[in-house]
Order: C-alpha cells, then structure tokens, then sequence
C-alpha cells in the first residue's frame, strides 16, 4: 500500500512517518506543499511540526496551500486522510474536521508519553487496535488543547467520532490523565464519513519497541486493513 | 485606505495567555487587574475604498484572518 506524507516548511514529524511506513513494509513517498495533486497514494499523512512557522494560527496558512486544495479533493471523494498535531490543526483549520487546537491549559508545552483509548474500535484509523488495551504514545505540543461549541462535542459524542481519548494506564478518563485541557479528554476524533481523522499524539513515534512503545503501528495496520480490504484482489 | 484588525479569543474560550498576564500584572503591584485577553493585532494597506475591496478584507477577516471557532475580530476602516 501506498502513503502519502505531507511535507510543508516546517514540518518536522515527515521523516517519522515515512520511516514508520517503511518499517511495516508498505511504500511512502513525499507530497511537497506546492505540488497541486496526491498522485496515486492510497491515504495521506499530515505530519506534526510547525507547518510556515505555525504563523497567524497553528494550520492556517497550510490549510491555504496547494497542496492542501488536492487533499481536500482527495478526502472528498472518501480517500483515508489522517492529520498528526500539527496535521490535526491543519484539518480543523480546513474545516474537514470540526473544532479547533488552542494553547495547552496549562500553558506548558507537554513532551511526553501519555495514554490514550481507543474508545471506536471500527474506524479505518482503530480498526487493528486490540481490545481493551491502552496506547502508551508520546505527545509533543503547546497548542493542543481541543475546544468546539457543545453543540459540537454532542455531535462528536453521539456519532462516534472521538477515536481517541486521554486516560490513565488503566484506560480510566481523568482530568489529571489530561495533558493539555481538551474537552472530555479528547485526544483526536474522525469526521462523520470516517475517511478523516486527526490526533495531537505522535503514533508514527512509536512503531519500534527502541522507541518506548510500539502501540503507533496500530495506526498505520488499521488503515492498511481498511485499504487492502477495499480492494477486490485483497492485494 | 488602511484596515485596522483586532481578533481575540472567544470569551467562551480559555486564554493561559491572558491569565498569566493578569497574574503576572498582579504580581507586580499593578493595582486592580481582573482580567486580561491576549489576541492580534494586524495592519494592512490596501488600495483605493471600494465598497467591493472592503468586503474582499471583511471575508478574509471571517475566512483566513480568523478562526470563527475560537476568535472575534474587530474591523476598522481608515
């Protein structure tokens, strides 16, 4: 299966992606924010960093950029697009996904490891995750706290779209389990159609046991599965 | 003509930023300080006033400029 990764000035996580691709042995290659289409990759990765210098607002500028118009294209037509902390803001600032980042509650910049929950288990991002297990995944951000209008967050709620929660070792949802001030402990969620997703966590760090945990690959297998089973050869 | 363009967080919105100011001002004896916004301040010169050219800035203050999400603006004209 074939990735693609973003690559904007400033993006820092891109090599990690590419690498965590390649480790599962599937293909990546790099999309450069000037290129004008997605080629024939199979899903997209935006990845973390601080895309134009996170100038104006963290995701603003890229959501402007060529690029950005041909994945918006992309996931239109229910291509898989998941956007990584800085492409977690590129999507909401798109308006592919709903909501927004701001700065971190407790206005420290968290670089560490945190746990996550799976809390949907039949997305095309959590579909690989193992039952009742919590993702030990690092995180690296200062403006990751996830607000929206209640209305929203009900929406968010109701139709399943947070994927991702922050919780304890022991998978329990707690206020000081939350590292940045998200609403409900909200680490990521999917749009409505399921074919876009964001997260602040960095999965792509953390594919190799060298790395501290190896729960990121679960990211990577889920959407392999969801693409390789939506082809009719199952290649 | 001149746009003058102020954009602050939501007041629904939590601001560190604004805290730690009004925190900090505290601190330091600045008297009487509830509370303080930490938002943007932008310039921007433009050609001749058109009615069509103010609303060219009016939509990129609601489309680029801002995030309706978590930000008010405030435009002025001069």
């Amino acid at each position: 299966m074939k990735f693609s990764v973003l690559q904007f000035p400033g993006s820092n996580s891109d090599q990690d992606c590419v690498h965590a691709v390649l480790a599962l042995g599937h293909q990546a290659e790099y999309l450069w924010h000037r290129q004008t289409s997605v080629g024939d990759c199979e899903a997209i990765l935006i990845p973390g960093g601080f895309s134009y210098g996170d100038y104006l607002r963290a995701g603003a500028v890229a959501r402007h950029s060529p690029i950005l118009s041909a994945v918006i294209e992309f996931a239109r037509a229910g291509g898989l697009v998941l956007g990584i902390c800085n492409g977690f803001q590129i999507l909401c600032e798109a308006g592919l996904l709903p909501g927004a980042l701001v700065r971190n509650r407790g206005r420290t910049f968290r670089c560490e490891h945190v746990f996550l929950r799976a809390e949907n288990r039949t997305s095309p991002f959590t579909c690989a995750v193992p039952e009742a297990r919590t993702l030990k995944i690092p995180i690296a951000h200062g403006e990751g706290c996830y607000v929206a209008e209640p209305s929203t967050i009900a929406d968010l709620e109701r139709h399943e779209q947070v994927l991702w929660r922050y919780t304890d070792a022991d998978g329990r949802v707690s206020d000081e389990a939350n590292p940045n001030g998200s609403l409900a402990n909200i680490a990521g969620i999917g749009n409505r159609e399921a074919n876009v997703a964001g997260l602040m966590p960095h999965p792509e760090r953390a594919c190799e046991p060298l790395a501290g945990s190896d729960d990121g690959k679960y990211w990577l297998e889920s959407m392999i599965r969801t693409v390789t089973a939506s082809q009719p050869n199952g290649a | 003509m001149k746009a003058k363009i102020t954009i602050t967080p939501k007041a629904a919105i939590l601001d560190p930023q604004g805290q730690q100011v009004q925190q900090t001002m505290e601190q330091l004896g600045y008297g009487d300080i509830r509370r303080a916004r930490v938002g943007k301040y932008l310039e921007l010169e433009l050609g001749d006033d058109t009615p069509e050219l103010r609303n060219q800035v009016q939509r990129a203050c609601r489309e680029f400029l801002s995030n309706p999400v978590i930000e008010d603006f405030q435009l002025d004209f001069e």
